[in-house]
């Protein structure tokens, strides 16, 4: 398949295409409401980075399932996944466990609240 | 990074590691509901364990996946039921913060009295009358255009569910979730329809 995302497909911004829950602009069909996400709390404003940037890597992943040659496709992926993994390394430092990796303290911090049904 | 190993001995660790189905402990989207609302508890829990909600569609999806004929179809049903489950969780987070706070009797007047007494304020898979889960919402008939077809339509009555439940409230904390959560059935849809498109080419 020599499918090309840029000859189909225009993407928003990560802002954007989170709020939208969709990042593909093609795609985009709202009803009623357009979120717009946002925290003044440190520690939840990182969270939603985080958020966001997974979910664009998402984005592509579900798309690339379909056209794994697409190269733009995949650069994207690991951009937006690279960053993800950035931003979860610097929450992981300052709040604690999102990802049960390894334990670099002398307690269990795979424990610790908030869970994340939990409100920040 | 130092770690302390499995002799007590401090030493560099690899750090990320893969295994099995692992859980991050974040959501998708983030669900902060500042106002408890038990009417609308009890309409979002459809999207849980109803007969167009993420649980049926995660099974669905995890089980048809294996009798895909090819790799696009086994990848594309197993990361989209691994994105319902969040869905599952996002939806079960609102369900749980919507009743925090409620009292056995405010839920009784509101109209979950049942809930109440079958499961005090705990998330039950069950429809917005009270229809426990069941595996007949879905179907899985191995052959892969019933089976992409069937999921095309049920990303459709989600998406129809979602809007019903936004008609109903004015809350921007429920319908920002809501919102993004109807959003996804329109990206799985045409995933899908691609899907179909090549298999009935195919076949």
């Amino acid at each position: 398949m020599n499918d090309n995302l840029s000859m189909n497909n225009t993407l928003v911004n990560i802002k954007e295409g989170f709020n939208r829950g969709n990042m593909f602009d093609n795609l985009y069909s709202p009803y009623k409401y357009q979120a717009d996400v946002k925290s003044n709390d440190p520690r939840s404003k990182l969270m939603m980075d985080i958020q966001a940037y997974s979910f664009a890597a998402h984005e592509m992943n579900l798309y690339l399932d379909l056209y794994p040659n697409d190269i733009q496709a995949i650069g994207l992926f690991n951009q937006y996944q690279d960053e993800a993994n950035r931003l979860t390394y610097e929450y992981e430092k300052e709040y604690g466990k999102i990802c049960l990796d390894i334990n670099e303290s002398y307690t269990w911090e795979w424990i610790n609240s908030p869970w994340p049904w939990e409100r920040m | 990074m130092k770690v302390i190993h499995g002799n007590g001995l401090i030493v560099h660790g690899h750090g990320k590691g893969c295994n099995m189905w692992k859980y991050e402990k974040k959501l998708q989207f983030p669900v902060n509901i500042k106002n408890k609302n038990i009417k609308m508890a009890k309409y979002i829990i459809t999207q849980n364990g109803g007969a167009n909600g993420e649980l049926g569609a995660t099974l669905r999806y995890l089980n048809q996946r294996y009798t895909m004929p090819d790799e696009f179809g086994k990848a594309e049903l197993t990361d989209i039921a691994t994105e319902e489950m969040a869905h599952m969780e996002i939806i079960s987070a609102m369900v749980y913060q919507l009743l925090e706070g409620a009292t056995p009797e405010e839920l009784e007047k509101e109209g979950l009295g049942g809930q109440y007494v079958e499961h005090k304020f705990a998330v039950y898979p069950q429809n917005s009358v009270g229809d426990a889960f069941t595996a007949s919402y879905f179907a899985v008939t191995g052959d892969p255009l019933a089976d992409i077809a069937e999921d095309m339509a049920a990303e459709e009555k989600a998406r129809a569910t979602y809007e019903n439940l936004m008609d109903l409230t004015n809350d921007p904390d429920i319908l920002a979730p809501l919102s993004f959560l109807r959003q996804r059935e329109i990206v799985h849809y045409q995933r899908f329809k691609t899907l179909y498109e090549r298999y009935k080419k195919k076949m």
